[in-house]
């Protein structure tokens, strides 16, 4: 039985559709991402898993039994916004200290004046203090207790909705944009801290992001979503090197992989006005695109001595390139005609030589076989058996061009 | 610092002088003087019915401590603030939240209840004149009709600051409800969502743990001025009672100005005005002081 359920859920305001339908199944302990451009649906998809917002159709199911009437504080959910949220005229004791007081007072013992000398409230204090501390101390904010959330940095305002949400024992963590606010720097150290949150917690977390870097290092399986639909959900891997359509292997990955207009003639795939030899899908005809990602192209002209199956050498005349430290990108166009833009990575091994590269060069550059992607022309991907070409057993290669212009090498 | 860099910084100066001077200036021949000189009249004989003044230490003052409508006025002026001020703070915010939470009908609802601050107040009190009248009001004609006896809105001295607090509460009503508007939408949505999450859901609940602590510094502002706006009455007392029936309906600022203006006692008007400005003030702030400031990011 999943942990948290998703089964039809539509939503639309008005006559805008924002959700169209999604259905979804989150494992116990797992940490699932919607990741997707603004106005996608994520962060209202998420507000429905709260019961911060009500569905127009379908079911939320956790732990197996719907949730759809329950609100958000019987749903055993915990949220930490994107925002913070945290109330500004609250120590950050009190910040933490209102989930449980809500949950252990009825209302009467909760009235401002009252509340500080109702015997319920008196007695159930130092419990109530204890539990905030041993929160505190797991995220280091044991220091902060007496401070007001404008006394306090990004980062630990971050801890505090942490804190905050940590304490009443979630069943589900929902997180909505909660590193969208902080630097750079920062942003990568409490990402670190919440995948150790989540391996020590072991609770099911629902992330909401824009940000595929935080999707992909942090989740076990990402949801991509465009116009309230999801385009594709699997582990990141999957959908780095295996996506279903257009759409998903265009967001995921940085630089942006590669995509060329091709033609699939006589079993060879004509791209521009060149021919190349590669194993092409059966189900491969006509127009298409082929895809490939910035490193699986092989940066000289050499034919590989590992075995590596490469495609004929073609001509990449170079117009950019930015130095990452660890790794150099390359801009440029592929020389045919028309010419197409393509985005190249290199890797750099110290003491290796960096290969000769220069704006406005040219190189001969072979993409990597198994490292083509077939979409067809609606953007779906391409699969099934591939079909060898006869001609060259390990090496695609080249065949006569259709212009003048040969590649070289 | 170079010959060059020190004129920059000198013509900078005048400049600056120059900028600020008109607002400087302003201030002073518009607050600043007048309270001088109000303060100056407080210890003079100064009267409108005879020429030249002498100074006569605090015997105005004095004179106010003795003086029995002046203990009567400042009475007054206080019952009318308690009846006035709890409404005028209340309704406004109940409103407020009410139309905060309207999806439609929230522009026309803030217009309506907006009016009566446009309007002319002095117009609006005759027509509440008619309407209070203690005959053929339609207030008392409709109590008739129920079988009810006629109230005496004006002229029932146990009464009449009740009605003149209700006339002022009806025109005070939209703006304080404008100002708490404009402070329930400065609040952040996200934090009614945290509070629904972690169980704050109820009116109550919600009230109490974020509107209240976040509207802090409006209600702050609404009740400083709104108690200014309470120990000002006037017009309203000039226009429909003249401080009667036999003073009950006397404030503070309305025996000042018939010292002053009927009586001629400019002298004693003054050393009144004067105290008048200091109860506000005191009044000010201490309401500052005792107000929440913790609600800030």
């Amino acid at each position: 039985m999943s942990k948290l359920s998703i089964r039809d859920v539509r939503k639309a305001y008005g006559a805008t559709q924002i959700l169209a339908g999604l259905s979804l199944d989150v494992e116990e302990g797992e940490f699932v991402s919607l990741v997707g451009p603004s106005g996608c649906g994520k962060s209202t998809l998420l507000r429905i898993i709260a019961g911060l917002e009500a569905q127009d159709h379908g079911t939320i199911s956790i732990d197996g039994k719907p949730v759809d009437p329950l609100p958000p504080k019987h749903r055993q959910i915990a949220m930490v916004f994107q925002d913070y949220a945290l109330y500004p005229h609250m120590t950050v004791a009190q910040n933490m200290a209102m989930p449980l007081i809500m949950a252990s007072l009825p209302w009467h013992a909760r009235l401002p004046i009252i509340e500080r000398m109702h015997p319920l409230a008196r007695r159930g204090r130092p419990a109530v203090e204890a539990h905030i501390l041993e929160t505190a101390r797991q995220l280091g904010i044991d220091h902060l207790l007496e401070r007001r959330p404008a006394q306090l940095s990004g980062g630990q305002r971050q801890r505090v909705a942490l804190g905050r949400a940590l304490v009443r024992s979630p069943q589900l963590f929902l997180m909505d944009e909660p590193l969208s606010n902080l630097d750079a720097k920062l942003r990568t150290q409490v990402r670190k801290e919440i995948a150790e949150l989540h391996d020590s917690s072991k609770l099911t977390f629902v992330y909401v992001t824009h940000d595929q870097t935080e999707a992909m290092t942090l989740s076990d399986r990402v949801a991509i979503m465009q116009a309230g639909r999801f385009l594709q959900v699997a582990p990141p891997v999957t959908l780095y090197e295996d996506p279903d359509n257009v759409d998903v292997a265009r967001f995921v990955g940085s630089p942006e992989i590669n995509l060329l207009p091709a033609q699939v003639i006589d079993q060879r795939l004509r791209i521009g006005d060149q021919l190349l030899d590669v194993a092409i899908p059966a189900s491969a005809s006509g127009d298409l695109f082929v895809a490939f990602r910035p490193e699986a192209a092989l940066l000289d002209g050499n034919l590989p001595q590992d075995g590596t199956r490469v495609s004929g050498a073609l001509d990449f005349n170079i117009a950019g390139v930015e130095d990452h430290g660890a790794d150099l990108i390359l801009h440029g166009t592929l020389a045919t005609e028309p010419s197409v833009e393509l985005r190249l990575r290199a890797h750099k091994t110290p003491g290796g030589q960096t290969p000769n590269l220069r704006v406005g060069g040219r190189q001969p550059i072979r993409l990597i076989r198994e490292g083509l992607l077939f979409f067809g022309a609606d953007g779906k991907r391409l699969r099934g058996p591939t079909s060898t070409p006869s001609m060259a057993p390990s090496t695609a290669t080249i065949s006569a061009p259709l212009s003048k212009k040969v590649a070289a090498l | 610092m170079t010959a060059a860099a020190t004129t920059l910084a000198r013509t900078q100066q005048r400049l600056a002088y120059a900028l600020a001077a008109p607002a400087a200036l302003l201030i002073l021949a518009i607050y600043l003087v007048p309270i001088i000189l109000v303060l100056v009249f407080s210890f003079t004989d100064f009267t409108l019915v005879r020429d030249g003044m002498s100074f006569v230490g605090l015997e105005n003052y004095r004179q106010m401590a003795e003086d029995e409508n002046f203990g009567n006025a400042l009475r007054n002026t206080l019952i009318y603030a308690a009846l006035f001020l709890p409404a005028a703070f209340v309704i406004p915010l109940v409103l407020a939240i009410l139309i905060q939470e309207r999806q439609r009908f929230r522009s026309v609802l803030e217009v309506l209840f907006f009016l009566p601050v446009t309007s002319t107040l002095a117009a609006m009190a005759l027509v509440w004149a008619a309407l209070m009248d203690s005959k053929q009001g339609i207030i008392n004609v409709t109590l008739n009709s129920f079988g009810l006896d006629a109230i005496n809105f004006l002229g029932d001295p146990d009464i009449v600051l009740f009605s003149l607090a209700i006339i002022s509460v009806w025109s005070i009503i939209g703006f304080n409800m404008v100002l708490f508007l404009a402070g329930l939408t400065a609040i952040p949505p996200s934090l009614y969502d945290a509070a629904a999450v972690d169980g704050a859901d109820a009116p109550l609940d919600r009230f109490f743990r974020v509107t209240w602590p976040m509207l802090g510094p409006t209600a702050m502002f609404v009740a400083v001025t709104s108690s200014i706006t309470a120990f000002k009455l006037f017009d309203t007392v000039a226009l429909l009672t003249q401080g009667g029936p036999d003073r009950a309906s006397e404030v503070f600022l309305y025996l000042a100005f018939k010292e002053g203006f009927e009586y001629f006692n400019m002298g004693y008007a003054a050393a009144m005005s004067f105290a008048f400005l200091l109860i506000v003030f005191l009044f000010a702030l201490f309401q500052t002081g005792s107000t929440d400031r913790r609600v800030r990011y």
